[in-house]
């Protein structure tokens, strides 16, 4: 069934409703607001990374990039940019392995300009030939130089990467260095014409908007083809037996580390609100009251601060906050530790581990469970503070199906128990096996530290000690063993090519 | 207590003072200012603690970065509610909590679902007045902040423009970044009596603004917070003066040192700008500058970035810091044959500026104007916005001469702040140059 989900801020939702002029497009989002001087625009196609045909990785992201910057229409890209200018509105886009979002905003008095604008962008593109050279040239040096600049972007990529090796997940975003050169506008445009189609596209509106504008918005998308998007969909991934270690190797006085496995909890498993309690408990992405900040940061200084997920997350702008749109149907169990000192890296590593095994076999306790469910259940809350992020949210779970984060998720929070909580992490997290990537200067040193059996003791400054409780725990996990079933060291440079 | 209530223009047109809330100011007994902004934000409200203390304020040889590492202190609480007792209060706010420090200010700020903000008040206004840091606090907490100094060294953008600032700069403290030398974040562990000094002296009722923004109830919010905060003492001693920067007499250069692998050419050019003042049309017209030289549409963009694509960003700006500071224009070059080129350009454009029509100008002007009003629909986009025009004018209605101003702008503004302050003689050039630095290796 075609349906309009409507619903408006201000009062109770409104139940779906069916709208059979609207059987043009899956489903249409529409979010009223009350009082609301702007208008927001939102479509997300089925047509990230994932679907980049083999030989031709890169391709998805140019297309959504090229949409954006290549030309609307009639319009050149520098008539689309002074058109933008004019009206001072914004067309983002989010390009993530599943979902290709753009997200437009806008003053409601400029619709009649803007709602055009951003359509023709995604169903007619202009796709000018040099912006599609510019853009890739940009993804290259992405992927060969910027990205390296930075040791946790490095590292967040390449550990993304190899968690997926050999699954349609397994290459950046952007694409491969070695491939991008081969892309041009006329695979740009085989790409958009086979996977920018109706019944992969979920629509959005939100804001000083009305149905008979939403039901406007939905036809023009008429220009899209119906056809079938390719299917992607979940396809197996490799298991992970054992700890297996990679080493990226640059210039570099720090050490980062990332380690996780795949998991098969979407948003839409039964599991899904226990491994997302968990893992606020055990580290919530740059908040100070998970379980390993305290351990690592808090008591004993030793980064900027340690993380867990249940999802791959991507960070919107400066914010903390997630990034609507890079949902994925296939998520992946992760920890990151931020920069550390060299020599308390391989020490971290072993705590990070040791803290994992911890939080499986004891699970939370009833105490931290109850603490952490009233948190999400306020923080829920603000999750949206904006109609354009609240809409975000929506669309982003019918396009793929999934249950909406903002509706749904707080009142199975609210349902859950410590048992069903513990019980889900043993279920689900392996902290036997692991993929765990580190970025680091040397190496060599490394790999000794975590395969050898001699401790790697932490060393604090001459003028602090640690109380007797920490030194004991400190010794232990110095001296613990990593159990390393393999390892790599690669150097950084020409990693994603 | 002085109520002084000041309305803005409702959010419907475009004009000037286009925030989507009336603000009203209030100033206690003890010198705290609270602004109160209600909006139609349904369940959210953005808290925001202004210290006017930054980087700028670390006057004493050897603390460098005190103001940031002070900022990661506060959240260790106070007697009566000690670190762990007050993260776990907090979390059951939902606060979505967080910080940051840069030269001027430091910044406190959460949001969170309306009904807890007494809460939030009352854990807030406890670690303002009654903070309590051990030696241990301290000696702890430095190991984050070389944390985060570690994560930041690796980016060549922060590397380029430190050395901007600490060329251009050889007496007034915006030479050294926020973050602080190394040498002396080695330093921090020892500091607990700094700690403390730099607390009494800092932060006190007189030098803080609050702002509130959101699904408020006005009237409620402030009675919570006089009560609250009207313990708070104000400072016995004066902060020490900043030393003035003196003139700059010729241009400056310097090349940056990189020694971490693959790295993009970075080259970044500062002109001394004034003290940025939202009353004062040169600060209005100065931003105006930046829009239109830095804009999607701007030409400077098009030839660099679009059609010759020998850059793959451009950025810059006046960013408003309240003593003499640059306007940068900051360009990622492709390669580092075209240093020399880009810097021609860069300089052109600049010239080009001179000789505007009034259409140009005008686009510009109705674009930043526009946008205001585009980017301000939530509660903490607008008490930002309150937070940064209020820094050194306290009264909101500076937020209405701001746009005034702006509004009233033309090509012989941008001509008169363009001949006045992009010369030679305040002009630093910063260059991360990696084939020169290859060169230098080869020796």
């Amino acid at each position: 069934m075609i349906t309009l989900l409507l619903s408006c801020i201000h009062g109770p939702p409104a139940g779906p409703t069916p709208l059979e002029e609207l059987a043009l497009i899956d489903e249409v989002v529409l979010q009223k607001t009350e009082g609301s001087q702007l208008i927001y625009l939102q479509a997300t196609v089925q047509a990230g990374s994932a679907y980049d045909p083999v030989g031709q990785e890169g391709i998805a992201w140019l297309t959504a990039q090229s949409m954006r910057q290549g030309g609307a229409g009639e319009l050149a890209p520098d008539e689309v940019d002074a058109l933008l200018y004019e009206l001072a509105a914004d067309i983002d886009v989010v390009v993530d392995k599943d979902l290709v979002s753009f997200r437009g905003k806008a003053l409601a008095e400029d619709a009649e300009v803007f709602v055009p604008l951003f359509t023709d962008m995604i169903t007619r593109p202009a796709f000018d030939e040099a912006a599609v050279e510019r853009l890739r040239d940009q993804a290259v040096d992405s992927l060969t130089i910027s990205m390296l600049e930075s040791d946790e972007a490095l590292g967040d990529t390449a550990f993304d990467v190899w968690i997926n090796e050999g699954h349609p997940y397994g290459h950046p975003v952007q694409g491969r260095a070695g491939v991008l050169p081969l892309l041009d506008r006329d695979a740009v445009m085989a790409f958009h014409e086979a996977t920018y189609v109706r019944s992969g596209t979920t629509l959005g509106l939100a804001g000083a908007v009305t149905e008979n504008e939403a039901v406007r918005f939905a036809a023009d998308f008429a220009a899209l083809s119906a056809d079938r998007a390719p299917e992607a969909g979940p396809k197996p991934r490799q298991d992970v037996e054992g700890r297996h270690l990679l080493v990226i190797e640059k210039q570099t006085a720090s050490m980062g580390v990332h380690f996780g496995h795949p998991i098969e909890v979407d948003r839409s498993h039964e599991d899904f609100p226990e491994l997302f309690l968990a893992m606020v408990a055990f580290g919530e992405h740059r908040q100070s009251h998970g379980r390993l900040y305290n351990a690592i940061r808090t008591d004993r200084g030793l980064n900027y601060g340690d993380y867990a997920y249940i999802e791959h997350y991507v960070q919107r702008g400066w914010s903390s906050a997630q990034e609507q749109g890079t949902v994925r149907l296939q998520p992946q169990f992760s920890v990151w530790l931020r920069p550390l000192a060299a020599d308390a890296g391989p020490w971290a590593v072993k705590m990070a581990l040791s803290m994992t095994e911890d939080l499986v076999e004891q699970g939370l306790s009833a105490e931290e469970f109850e603490e952490i469910q009233a948190y999400l259940l306020m923080k829920s809350r603000i999750w949206a503070q904006d109609p354009g992020t609240r809409l975000a949210y929506a669309v982003e779970a019918e396009a793929l199906d999934l249950p909406d984060m903002l509706v749904d998720l707080p009142p199975e929070i609210e349902a859950l128990t410590v048992e069903e909580v513990n019980a889900a992490l043993q279920r689900h997290i392996r902290p036997d096996d692991l993929r765990i990537v580190v970025v680091a200067g040397d190496g060599e040193a490394v790999v000794r530290a975590l395969t050898e059996d001699s401790p790697t003791p932490l060393v604090y400054s001459e003028d602090r000690q640690p109380d007797p409780e920490q030194a004991t725990i400190d010794e232990e996990v110095a001296a613990m063993s990593v159990g390393l079933s393999e390892f790599t060291v690669v150097p950084a440079e020409g990693i994603f090519r | 207590m002085i109520p002084l209530t000041l309305l803005i223009m409702p959010i419907g047109t475009a004009s000037a003072g286009a925030l989507p809330a009336d603000v009203s100011r209030h100033v206690l007994d003890n010198g705290l200012t609270i602004y109160l902004a209600e909006m139609d934000t349904p369940g959210v409200v953005s808290y925001q603690s202004w210290v006017e203390v930054g980087s700028k304020d670390e006057v004493e040889a050897g603390t460098t970065g005190f103001a940031h590492f002070f900022e990661h202190l506060m959240f260790y609480g106070s007697e009566e509610l000690p670190r762990a007792d007050r993260e776990a209060r907090m979390l059951r706010t939902g606060a979505e909590e967080n910080a940051w420090t840069w030269v001027d200010d430091t910044c406190y700020h959460q949001v969170v679902a309306a009904d807890a903000l007494p809460e939030i008040i009352a854990i807030e206004a406890d670690r303002f007045q009654s903070l309590h840091v051990t030696a241990e606090d301290v000696q702890k907490e430095s190991g984050a902040v070389h944390g985060e100094y570690r994560k930041g060294r690796t980016s060549p953008w922060e590397r380029t423009h430190d050395a901007l600032y600490e060329t251009a700069f050889t007496t007034h403290t915006y030479h050294h970044s926020t973050i602080g030398f190394e040498e002396d974040i080695l330093q921090m562990p020892k500091q607990v009596e700094l700690a403390h000094a730099f607390y009494e002296l800092h932060y006190r009722p007189e030098n803080t603004r609050i702002v509130v923004a959101g699904d408020i109830d006005a009237e409620a919010t402030l009675a919570r917070m006089t009560e609250a905060y009207g313990p708070w003492t104000p400072a016995t001693e004066e902060a020490p003066p900043i030393p003035e920067e003196p003139p700059q007499e010729e241009e400056r250069r310097v090349q940056v040192d990189w020694d971490l692998g693959p790295v993009n050419p970075h080259l970044m050019i500062g002109w001394k700008v004034p003290g940025w003042d939202p009353t004062s049309p040169d600060s209005a017209a100065l931003d105006l500058v930046g829009e239109l030289l830095l804009s999607d549409v701007a030409p400077l963009h098009r030839k660099l970035v679009v059609d010759e694509a020998r850059v793959y960003g451009l950025s810059g700006g006046d960013w408003g810091m309240q003593d003499p500071h640059l306007f940068t224009l900051i360009a990622e070059l492709k390669s580092a044959e075209d240093l020399a080129a880009v810097e021609a350009d860069l300089d052109a454009a600049v010239l080009a500026l001179l000789d505007l029509d009034e259409a140009t100008v005008a686009a510009a002007r109705d674009n930043a104007l526009r946008r205001t009003t585009i980017e301000l629909d939530n509660p903490r986009a607008v008490a930002n916005h309150i937070g940064q025009f209020t820094r050194g004018t306290p009264e909101p209605a500076v937020i209405d001469t701001w746009y005034a101003n702006y509004a009233a702008l033309g090509p012989e503004d941008v001509k008169r702040v363009v001949e006045a302050y992009f010369v030679a003689e305040g002009r630093t050039v910063s260059v991360l140059d990696p084939t020169a630095l290859a060169e230098e290796g080869d020796e």
